[in-house]
């Protein structure tokens, strides 16, 4: 299996609806294609986060008094839009809309919720200050890059010797600047999680990192 | 060894002795080649020339050691081919530094050129380049439709303009010249890229500082983006762009527009919207501690 797994193929494999020989080949193609393992590890990140929401959020007391408050003045628009809704249609509707709208107010509340952790206070803690924790989407996704970056070093660690010494140590220098980047966003991370532009810079230094590995991992022997 | 991968030439074998002093031999291969042919070298030498010319073949000439062993397969003798592998493998692992090739393909062709520490010049090739090497230099003159140039500690320079442009260094420093997609990547080496036209392009580092002053094509897209590094912009004063640039703890400093950078969240780092020109292109720099600067070009 040379060529990249299919969003299908990843998909299946998240599913659990891969036979075992299947599974079994996507996930030895995973341990050597960072790219792969990556994309692997956002969609189980992606499931993570789907399946931390809450099942069911109650619309708002007041939410009823906005529909129905929509609804009677349309009675009013004339003859023909009485005869094109009968009431059964109507109840649909209204449950389609409530539905719409509790999407909305979860949205809403993940909003505030977010608005409420940007106020904490962002300043970075000294270097003796213990690790805080990230929010859980964040350590969910932080997971998947996580495995990525341990089945590369794995794979690196095994062809370390058959490369040049001076290569060793330029991966090793970089790989340093990288998990320093690293330690540090996810350090101001952790004291503001809602602050986009870091969940960004965050990634992205995860994301040199593992590319940097994947093409360690590369490298001709005696290079 | 199948034989539509035949052996066209084994230069061990029939390669004159260069100079009995200078223990290398010559290397002198061809075969005929379609126009879009895809050119596959492994080569550990220190200097590799790669020039695309208008004839339909593929030529490799140079010197490399005594004892090394330089293959060409490329189908059947005086079949154009359409997909090439050559490799040269060295009698030790520092001989090859000494060594010398030039190959000629046509325009068109896909050349994939692997080595170590290596020297690679490619000139004239209009077709993909995908090149890696670990140390020395990546220079690429022209404007290949794609091209992948990947290094640790080697640099990596673009003096054309190509339609698809990925660079990737550990520490090397990568200068280019504009391009129609282009990404760069580097953990501490220095991104620069100056002249030419951009029209989309992410420019990234950990540490290493970027530096941007090429010219922005009519609605561009421009993200520039490090952790520690310094991010200098420099645009026409009446460039097109609308600017959205953040830092987590650092500084900006605008000399291109009167807006005034503001306190970024929780009054730590700085944020800047500004815009110029028609607007139309936009610019996204962010930066976790880096120092982020726009000035006059």
């Amino acid at each position: 299996m040379t060529e990249h797994l299919t969003f299908d193929q990843l998909c299946d494999l998240e599913d659990g609806a891969l036979d075992v020989a299947e599974s079994a080949a996507v996930r030895a193609h995973m341990e050597w294609c960072a790219e792969c393992a990556s994309r692997h590890a956002a969609l189980s990140a992606l499931g993570a986060a789907s399946a931390a929401l809450p099942r069911e959020i109650a619309p708002p007391d007041d939410l009823w008094l906005d529909i129905s408050g929509q609804l009677t003045p349309r009675r009013t628009l004339g003859a023909g839009f009485a005869r094109a809704w009968n009431v059964r249609q109507l109840a649909a509707a209204a449950v389609v809309i409530a539905v719409a709208s509790s999407s909305l107010t979860a949205l809403v509340l993940h909003s505030r919720t977010r608005v409420q952790s940007a106020s904490t206070p962002a300043s970075a803690p000294g270097p003796d200050a213990p690790v805080a924790e990230l929010p859980a989407r964040l350590a969910s996704a932080e997971h998947g890059y996580a495995q990525s970056v341990e089945a590369l070093q794995r794979t690196l660690d095994e062809r370390r010797d058959s490369l040049a010494p001076s290569t060793v140590a330029t991966v090793e220098r970089s790989l340093r600047i990288a998990d320093s980047a690293i330690a540090e966003a996810r350090t101001a991370l952790a004291h503001d999680p809602a602050n986009r532009a870091l969940v960004a810079l965050f990634a992205s230094n995860y994301e040199r990192k593992i590319d940097l590995l994947r093409r360690a991992t590369e490298l001709a022997p005696r290079t | 060894m199948r034989p539509t991968r035949l052996l066209v030439a084994f230069a061990v074998a029939s390669a004159l002795p260069f100079a009995a002093s200078h223990a290398q031999q010559k290397v002198n291969l061809g075969h005929a080649a379609m126009p879009t042919v895809s050119i596959r070298l492994f080569a550990p030498i220190g200097d590799i020339r790669v020039v695309g010319w208008d004839r339909d073949s593929v030529e490799m000439t140079g010197v490399v050691p005594v004892g090394a062993r330089v293959e060409m397969y490329g189908g059947a003798p005086g079949e154009r081919s359409n997909g090439m592998k050559t490799f040269i493998e060295m009698p030790s692992e520092s001989s090859g530094r000494d060594a010398k090739l030039v190959l000629r393909v046509p325009r068109s062709a896909r050349v994939w050129l692997k080595s170590g520490s290596a020297d690679m010049d490619v000139t004239g090739v209009t077709g993909g380049l995908d090149l890696n090497i670990v140390g020395g230099s990546i220079t690429v003159h022209g404007s290949p439709k794609e091209l992948r140039a990947e290094s640790m500690d080697g640099s990596v320079t673009v003096d054309g303009s190509p339609d698809w442009l990925r660079a990737k260094t550990a520490t090397g420093d990568i200068t280019l010249h504009g391009g129609q997609d282009i990404g760069a990547s580097t953990i501490s080496g220095t991104i620069r890229s100056s002249g030419g036209e951009v029209e989309r392009a992410k420019l990234e580092s950990t540490t290493g500082s970027i530096l941007f002053a090429s010219g922005l094509a009519r609605g561009a897209s421009l993200e520039l983006e490090t952790h520690s590094g310094p991010i200098d912009i420099q645009l026409p004063l009446k460039a097109d762009a609308e600017i959205d640039a953040a830092t987590i703890t650092g500084a900006i400093d605008n000399q291109w527009s009167r807006t005034r950078p503001v306190a970024g969240r929780e009054g730590r780092g700085m944020t800047l919207t500004t815009s110029g020109g028609q607007g139309g292109g936009r610019i996204v720099v962010r930066s976790f501690k880096g120092t982020v600067q726009l000035r006059v070009k």
